[in-house]
């Protein structure tokens, strides 16, 4: 099978993962997306998305940091051709596809060979391969030509070319394995004593059968928790509804589609708070009557304002954080939102303005 | 009387503003005012605040206030201008907010091109934006009073106030067809100063172009950039010109520090071919580069003493290296590089700006000479007005010495046997200041 088949027939397996602190790959097995520990970033809940899933809540039941690998529960529409683990075994020189979302580019295939089958780091092998991976393909499929599971990929050598590592189907396989076994769903695996912990058994985040302190319980416990403007802002999303998880892209940016619209709010290291709608892009005619339309509106706009950045409209809120209050920031995200969806059809219907082209939602 | 104080009260009086920023002193108990105005902030007495507030940003002339700030108070409101070059701000404040906007060009006037430009200028701006009404188009700043303290009027009115006149040079210099308006306020240059000027450019434009027919024919690529930057820096300096020739000065210093591609001598020959264009311009054209503001907020940010210390040292580096491979040449150049380029980039405080200014006058005499500014040096007879000078460094110190206590210079090490000499030992003692503050 060639990289585009099998990415064309696997496409619904492949998850992107996504949490305050980066983003990640993630595929199903059986019932079960699984991933890398480091993409799930010892949190309770993480943001799934899928070719045929939106962007949802999904729970986080199994975190072992001693194989980096997590799995997610998932409750969603299954996919018409299941991803399966292989029965053969990896050699050298193998032609191999791993699927994943480098650098948030959804859906990338990038193929390569098996360079070494079987390379010791610590003491779990890995198979090194040199198809381009990067950040972002963290916990995505590594398959053979047949389109089996061979591994996880799971690191790179930074900045050497194509030295990447996936953790071999036969521990994932484990992993599933005793997992399986018990019933629990919120277990961490000791790193120490290689036991699978029920989560509520841990007390001040130490392993009950070995005594060593568990990173991951202690990240579980905490939870994300934002401070300051960034606690404001998604105090003041939650007010207007807004899911602030879903809406969340990293710790200081989130997005709100509304309508044809999508802002994205972003609070910038220089203290400065910027939320902004691309809006449509500048047609080829009556230019001139768009620029007097747009001037004008500013005359009327509190709270926002109209700009051109390339060849495209933006409609925009800026603040300092010092100055950023719950009430009025309120009126202006809600108004921004709600401005945003109107104007942008305003300026395609009535004045010709062209819609965004935008890739498919991550 | 001593001699020290007969010297003072006889030398011509200059009024001349030389450079960039506003040329005035702030107020002088500006920290005063200043914390003021945050404690009725904080008392939320507003008009109070926004009222010690302007106190706090007057700027004046041997005490006397140059009216950049203009406010009326009436039944708690207050309406209040300020000025920036070419822009005109005016605002009102109510117990809730505070509105201000500089009117720009009269709508029915502006292009196509204009309007595409305001609007990119929106996405770049943080406070203020453009938006056209009836008549003009103009740029505005809306802020609530709610949390407010006068760090956060402040940086507000500047942006609004930096940018506007910024935009109206810019378009004066771009959209030459397009008319400004609301520039009333500023006043025509003194035709018999601009006639001297317009002679001591093309006086110094020749002078530089019989300076580079002596540079080895050569290897001097690096010399060349000295001489042609050193004039841009020197005309934006002591000539001060607005508009197009501000706009496009600026345009090839930057393009020729930030160009990381084009060679050396690639970049002297656009330095060369904009020299050329200065030189052909007649003196009408040369005059409508010019005119007379009141200035609120200085357009560069305070840079650290350190960063003008560690440019000094690398620069005495090079004219060490010209020295010894026997460039001599290009030495009076680059001690006059070094002040000139020091006060285009570098924000400094009032003691460094008027050292570096005494500096100025002595390694460009005859201009200030003819300008009627009392000179420091005779280029004639190559001498020094030594006393002078001592005395200008020393009320320098003087007047600073209750902000700055630490603050002393060795004058003794003054070196004044020559004019190369001479410079040579002020860096030395430009480098070796005290800002330490009380």
């Amino acid at each position: 099978m060639n990289t585009q088949i099998i990415l064309e027939q696997y496409i619904e397996n492949i998850m992107q993962i996504m949490t305050p602190y980066g983003s990640g790959t993630g595929f199903l097995i059986d019932d079960i997306v699984v991933t890398n520990s480091h993409v799930v970033s010892g949190l309770k809940e993480v943001v799934l998305s899928a070719k045929k899933l939106k962007r949802t809540i999904a729970k986080v039941i199994y975190d072992d940091p001693y194989l980096d690998l997590a799995f997610i529960e998932y409750n969603f529409e299954k996919p018409m051709t299941l991803l399966q683990l292989t029965n053969t075994t990896v050699d050298d020189g193998d032609t191999i596809v791993a699927i994943g979302h480098p650098y948030g580019l959804n859906y990338t295939a990038t193929e390569g060979i098996v360079s070494r089958a079987s390379r010791l780091q610590d003491d779990l092998e890995y198979i090194q391969i040199d198809a381009a991976i990067n950040p972002g393909n963290s916990g995505g499929p590594l398959l053979n030509v047949k389109a089996e599971l061979v591994g996880v990929n799971t690191f790179i050598i930074q900045n050497a070319n194509n030295l990447g590592f996936a953790l071999p189907s036969f521990y994932l396989q484990d992993a599933l394995n005793t997992f399986k076994a018990q019933k629990n769903t919120s277990i961490i695996r000791c790193p120490s004593c290689k036991n699978l912990i029920e989560e509520e058994t841990i007390q001040h985040d130490y392993c009950p059968k070995c005594g060593v302190k568990l990173e991951i319980a202690r990240l579980r416990r905490k939870g994300y928790n934002p401070t300051g403007p960034t606690k404001l802002l998604e105090d003041i999303l939650t007010s207007l509804s807004i899911n602030v998880t879903l809406a969340r892209r990293s710790q200081a940016s989130w997005r709100v589609n509304e309508g044809t619209a999508r802002i994205d709010i972003n609070y910038y290291d220089n203290g400065i708070i910027i939320g902004d709608s691309k809006l449509c892009a500048i047609p080829s005619n009556n230019i001139d009557t768009i620029y007097d339309y747009l001037l004008q509106e500013n005359e009327n706009l509190s709270y926002l304002q109209f700009s051109i950045n390339e060849n495209s409209i933006y409609l925009s809120y800026l603040i300092v954080d010092s100055s950023l209050t719950f009430n009025e920031g309120k009126v202006a995200i809600q108004r921004l939102i709600e401005y945003a969806n109107k104007y942008d059809d305003i300026l395609i219907h009535q004045y010709g303005a062209i819609t965004q082209k935008r890739d498919e939602e991550d | 009387m001593s001699w020290l104080k007969f010297f003072q009260t006889t030398q011509k009086n200059c009024k001349i503003n030389f450079g960039r920023g506003i040329n005035a002193d702030i107020a002088s108990n500006e920290e005063e005012l200043f914390y003021k105005s945050y404690e009725a902030f904080e008392k939320n007495d507003i008009v109070n605040a926004y009222e010690y507030f302007f106190y706090s940003i007057v700027n004046y002339n041997k005490q006397i206030s140059n009216k950049n700030v203009v406010l009326k108070i009436m039944d708690g409101i207050i309406n209040f201008e300020l000025f920036q070059g070419s822009a005109k701000i005016q605002g009102t404040i109510t117990q809730k907010s505070l509105y201000a906007e500089v009117i720009i060009v009269r709508k029915e006037n502006a292009t196509v091109s204009l309007k595409r430009y305001i609007l990119e200028r929106n996405y770049q701006l943080t406070y203020a934006n453009y938006y056209s009404d009836d008549k003009y188009i103009k740029l505005k700043l809306y802020q609530d009073n709610i949390s407010l303290t006068p760090q956060k009027i402040f940086f507000p009115l500047r942006e609004l106030a930096l940018n506007a006149d910024f935009d109206k040079e810019h378009i004066k210099s771009e959209f030459t067809e397009i008319p400004l308006e609301d520039i009333t306020h500023l006043s025509n240059s003194n035709p018999i100063l601009l006639k001297t000027k317009y002679e001591y450019i093309n006086l110094w434009i020749q002078e530089l172009e019989a300076k580079v027919l002596t540079l080895p024919s050569n290897d001097n690529s690096g010399m060349q950039s000295f001489l042609y930057l050193n004039i841009l820096f020197k005309i934006d300096y002591l000539l001060t010109p607005k508009y197009k020739m501000f706009q496009q000065l600026s345009k090839k210093i930057q393009e020729y520090f930030g160009n990381e591609h084009a060679t050396t001598e690639a970049k002297n020959e656009e330095l060369k071919r904009y020299v050329l264009k200065l030189k052909q311009l007649s003196f009408k054209e040369f005059s409508d580069n010019f005119y007379i503001a009141k200035y609120t907020f200085n357009p560069i940010e305070k840079s650290s003493y350190d960063n003008i210390v560690t440019f000094i040292n690398e620069s005495q580096t090079k004219i060490r290296w010209y020295k010894n491979n026997r460039y001599a040449q290009v030495i009076p150049t680059i001690y006059n590089y070094i002040a000139f380029y020091s006060l285009y980039n570098y924000g400094m405080n009032s003691v460094l700006k008027e050292l570096f200014y005494i500096l100025v006058n002595i390694q460009n005499s005859s201009f200030f000479t003819d300008i009627g500014c009392t000179p420091l040096y005779n280029e004639k007879t190559q001498s020094f007005s030594k006393r002078l000078i001592i005395s200008k460094i020393k009320s320098i110190i003087e007047e600073n010495h209750k902000k700055y206590t630490k603050l002393t210079i060795h004058i003794e090490e003054l070196n004044f046997s020559s004019l190369d000499e001479f410079c040579n030992s002020y860096y030395t003692m430009l480098k070796n200041l005290n800002f330490e503050e009380k």
